[in-house]
């Protein structure tokens, strides 16, 4: 079994690394066969990766969400999920490729450093709460990354002549495609309100107080409250187009790090969960 | 005569400050600078946070002067940060007055409302539709998906009346749960009870001894009960998963017991507001003091038998009786033994079942070995209301974003030609787009153009 999951794992990097490669040359040179082929390359990805999640979840007895190695890898495999679902709707969306599955193939790389040892669910972890927490998590993160996705489109299809724009024809118009940012956000927004919301009581089952300010604590609320003022702008202020992009982008990063850098950078108790090596307190 | 600006300034001082709770630019500064606020203070730990802001300081000499100089070595209870958080609230609250406004009528006065949109819509119409056909243009709203009353003079289409209470709910719920959290703050107490085995301690302000941390309102809300550890077992095995050491807690009151169950992660055990967490198991030492006027106290006490070489961790006890006061430390010594240090000096090492004989004609007996277990007492009211503030954002937020209000209503206008007006969020923007690509689109042939 470990060795299957192994061969799947390094699998899939090789496979996203060539879609990120052809989607990059897609892009650059405005390829159609390369950006098919980056598309065909991040299906075959996902299913290998797929394959290793499930052979994991098998052998250590629970889902993807203790330690690094498995946290990591589930949301590269979200990321590239998401725009895999989206360019078979939105054919133009491929063209945001080279930056989507170059980043699931940096957060899987990055995985991949981290000691897989399979650790247990015990103590404070051993709660439905866990499961509840880290699904809603993902989700959160899925709708971000499309939201970063169709951000990055509309910041591609607005530099007439650069590379994407002989691709510009494929997408849903300005409107369409800011709206759809506003929906991917608005689903995260609220995915991510139930992962606080849910993280809060049980981390009052679990140390009898709802709100500690740990660090990644703070990092999610910092999250949440960008894509806030991300809907509050859009809404009353009417805001779009590029600034809104820029503004979804960079909340994707701060979201990002406060699921996989926080627990690097900071001494915090969810970060212990999440350290690179052994040692789960 | 005209009024200087300062007069006029003064003269609608509530109205102004409505304005600037209100204002949409105020609120996006407001969400920014709280945001950058908390990742600026994420950069240092924080004083309360032990080890980890002594190492920091200390590394950092010149930079933690500045930090706690301005106060921002207890970022979350800064002045800066409160009023912020004040100010959302506040603002949060205006926005919710203003939304509940909006949607009265909808929501209060659904007849009227409905009036009031087709007279406008016959009035002063948005756009004016391509047919004169209600019939085609009541069909063609239809096609969008929307529910369609048809009258002799126009067609009315509208969300459930929910989605036009669910903004106002969400603000509400949202300045509602800052609320309660920041009352929760000021109500709540906690602190840890040290228990050995077979031993129990009330609810009370002298039972902890590691300190009690509790808001200015408190009040002293102790609940007086009686918190027993019955025993601890080493090993407690639920659906299959062992927990660890875990006590078997009882809880009374008068006599009556209240609960009874072992605690351990993820399992606290809820009493009226009590919420008691299992912190720590560790060794105690069961001792019998002998006082001069023939009384006994056999009592248990957490401590480490294992000697430390530069700074062995005593035991403090103040023991009284007979209207005596008899302050005494227990100090580990060698070979599992302990001494007992009091005014009149350290006694010789004891040992399980010995006997020692101090100043003032007590003596006392180490009896032997147990263990306690430190209960993390939490005492906050609050906690459920926050629960429910919780649900009720979320479901309004969920039915906000995803079920937008909408309205779309035709009308005969004076000439006979029909007016159309839209009423939609501006997260909606593509609805009021389709409604107007669906009225003004032609009819198919044999139908009426």
């Amino acid at each position: 079994m470990v060795q299957l999951e192994t061969v799947a794992v390094w699998l899939t990097l090789g496979l996203y690394a060539l879609s990120s490669a052809a989607f990059v040359v897609g892009l650059a040179f405005a390829r159609e066969w390369a950006l098919r082929s980056g598309v065909v390359a991040a299906a075959a990805g996902i299913v290998s990766h797929t394959v290793a999640i499930a052979v994991r979840w098998v052998a250590v007895g629970h889902g993807p969400y203790m330690g690094f190695f498995e946290v990591a890898s589930l949301l590269a495999w979200v990321s590239a999920a998401v725009f895999l679902g989206a360019c078979v709707r939105y054919r133009g969306l491929r063209m945001a490729g080279a930056f989507v599955m170059a980043g699931a193939l940096l957060v899987l790389g990055a995985a991949l450093l981290a000691d897989r040892a399979a650790q247990p669910v015990v103590g404070t972890l051993a709660s439905s709460w866990l499961v509840i927490h880290v699904t809603f998590a993902n989700l959160a993160f899925g709708c971000y990354a499309g939201a970063f996705l169709t951000s990055v489109a509309i910041l591609l299809a607005r530099r007439e002549g650069r590379p994407g724009s002989v691709f510009l024809a494929r997408l849903p118009d300005a409107e369409g495609l800011d709206d759809l940012t506003a929906r991917f956000v608005s689903a995260g927004f609220l995915f991510q309100a139930v992962m606080i919301a849910t993280g809060a009581v049980w981390a009052n089952e679990a140390w009898g107080r709802y709100w500690n300010w740990d660090p990644i604590e703070t990092w999610s609320l910092v999250a949440w409250a960008l894509y806030a003022l991300w809907l509050h702008a859009r809404l009353t202020l009417k805001w779009r187009g590029e600034r809104m992009a820029w503004l979804a982008i960079l909340a994707l990063a701060i979201v990002a790090f406060s699921l996989l850098g926080v627990p690097l950078v900071y001494d915090s108790i969810h970060g212990a969960y999440l350290r690179m090596g052994p040692g789960t307190p | 005569m005209s009024s200087t600006p300062a007069a006029e300034w003064g003269s609608d001082v509530p109205g102004r400050i409505v304005r600037m709770l209100r204002s949409r630019q105020a609120a996006l500064w407001l969400l920014a600078s709280l945001t950058l606020y908390l990742v600026v203070v994420t950069a240092w730990p924080h004083s309360g946070s032990g080890n980890t802001a002594d190492v920091w300081s200390r590394s950092h000499p010149m930079l933690w002067r500045v930090i706690d100089a301005t106060g921002l070595s207890q970022p979350y209870v800064h002045p800066l940060f409160l009023a912020s958080v004040a100010w959302l609230v506040l603002a949060t609250g205006a926005c919710a007055w203003e939304r509940t406004r909006w949607a009265a009528a909808p929501l209060a006065r659904p007849a009227q409302w409905r009036a009031s949109l087709r007279r406008s819509t016959a009035e002063n119409p948005e756009l004016v539709a391509t047919t004169t056909d209600v019939a085609l243009a009541a069909a063609r709203l239809s096609s969008l998906g929307l529910r369609v009353e048809v009258g002799e003079s126009g067609a009315f289409a509208a969300s459930h009346r929910w989605a036009f209470s669910a903004s106002p709910t969400f603000h509400w719920a949202l300045a509602g749960l800052l609320l309660i959290a920041a009352l929760g703050q000021l109500t709540r107490a906690e602190g840890s009870l040290d228990i050995a085995q077979g031993e129990s301690a009330i609810d009370r302000r002298s039972s902890y001894v590691h300190g009690l941390a509790a808001g200015p309102l408190f009040a002293e809300r102790f609940s007086e009960v009686t918190i027993g550890v019955e025993s601890i077992a080493a090993q407690h095995v639920v659906d299959g998963v062992d927990r660890g050491a875990s006590p078997l807690v009882t809880v009374r009151q008068e006599g009556r017991a209240l609960a009874r169950a072992y605690i351990y992660p993820n399992a606290p055990m809820r009493v009226g507001g009590l919420l008691l967490h299992r912190g720590a198991i560790g060794p105690a030492v069961r001792m019998r003091f002998d006082f001069p006027d023939r009384s006994t106290r056999t009592l248990a006490v957490p401590f480490e038998l294992r000697e430390t070489t530069s700074r062995p961790v005593t035991a403090r006890l103040d023991l009284r009786s007979g209207g005596q006061a008899y302050p005494l430390e227990l100090v580990p010594a060698s070979a599992g033994r302990l001494s007992l240090r009091s005014s009149g000096g350290e006694s010789e090492p004891i040992g399980p079942g010995a006997t020692v004989q101090l100043p003032g004609g007590v003596s006392a007996t180490f009896i032997g070995r147990t263990s306690y277990a430190r209960l993390l007492v939490a005492n906050d009211p609050t906690v459920p209301w926050l629960y429910g503030a919780f649900a009720i954002a979320i479901v309004s937020a969920g039915v906000a974003l995803l079920i937008p209000p909408r309205a779309a209503v035709v009308e005969r206008m004076g000439d006979g030609r029909l007016g159309v007006r839209v009423v939609a969020s501006t997260l909606d923007s593509a609805f009021r787009a389709r409604v107007h690509d669906a009225l003004a689109m032609r009819a198919t042939a044999g139908g009426e153009e």
